[in-house]
């Protein structure tokens, strides 16, 4: 019988460029991240960046799609080696002030030394915002650290995050 | 100084501490890499858009109606 999701950590965002979980135990075989977030971007640039053992951009192979297209990003993002580690939907400080958006990834087999594999959605609670990808990482040691970022701008306060951990026994 | 917070899972422990010029790099090149792939988005979706509107104005001339360009 699958056991968990169990709680490994979580964090508050205050304002900070990134939020990062390090030293994650390898005893589970499934990661699934939850948070709600807000940026205090002032644009439309909704992207919420993310980096597995501090890896960045170009190790990263996407396909995602948003709601809709035009200032809220593209409809569709396909990067594949160019820097797709990201979601688009994050809220921004232009956005009603008590909105933050909620997001979820899957990482299976965290600890394997094969590349990886992400999927992941967000919504911004803003018409059009809703986003989902589906991602390979050509990160073949185990996943020990994983890291939200949002480019040049900061987590605001009252942004959560939690990490689970889920094994079958 | 712009900073980072740090979840440590294995005790739980929880530090801010500030960004490293290679940290801050990271995310300038990040923030241009995206600005370079819209602006390539944009252009793409104007050239296709220009493409079409120049293709109904070339059926019209050679007498579709509007409902029936726009039934193709």
């Amino acid at each position: 019988m699958a056991k968990g999701p169990t709680l490994i950590a979580s964090a508050a965002g205050a304002d900070a460029a990134t939020v990062t979980f390090s030293s994650i135990p390898q005893t589970y075989t499934d990661l699934k991240l939850v948070w709600t977030a807000r940026s205090n971007r002032s644009n439309a640039d909704r992207r919420f960046w993310w980096y597995i053992n501090g890896t960045q951009g170009g190790t990263y192979y996407t396909r995602g799609t948003t709601a809709n297209s035009g200032t809220n990003g593209a409809a569709l993002q396909d990067n594949n080696g160019s820097g797709g580690n990201w979601l688009n939907g994050l809220t921004v400080n232009s956005d009603t002030g008590s909105m933050f958006s909620h997001g979820e990834m899957s990482i299976p087999n965290y600890t394997s030394s094969v590349q990886k594999i992400m999927w992941a959605e967000s919504a911004a609670g803003k018409l059009g915002t809703a986003f989902m990808v589906c991602a390979s990482g050509n990160v073949t040691g185990a996943v020990t650290s994983f890291t939200f970022s949002t480019s040049n701008y900061n987590i605001m306060s009252g942004s959560t995050f939690y990490l689970y951990g889920i094994k079958n026994t | 100084m712009p900073t980072k917070i740090i979840v440590d899972c294995s005790t739980n422990e929880t530090t801010e501490v500030e960004l490293t010029a290679e940290e801050i790099a990271q995310l300038e090149a990040d923030a241009a890499a995206f600005a370079a792939q819209q602006a390539i988005e944009e252009a793409a979706a104007a050239e296709k858009a220009t493409a079409k509107a120049s293709a109904r104005a070339k059926l019209a001339a050679l007498g579709l109606t509007a409902d029936e360009i726009a039934a193709l």
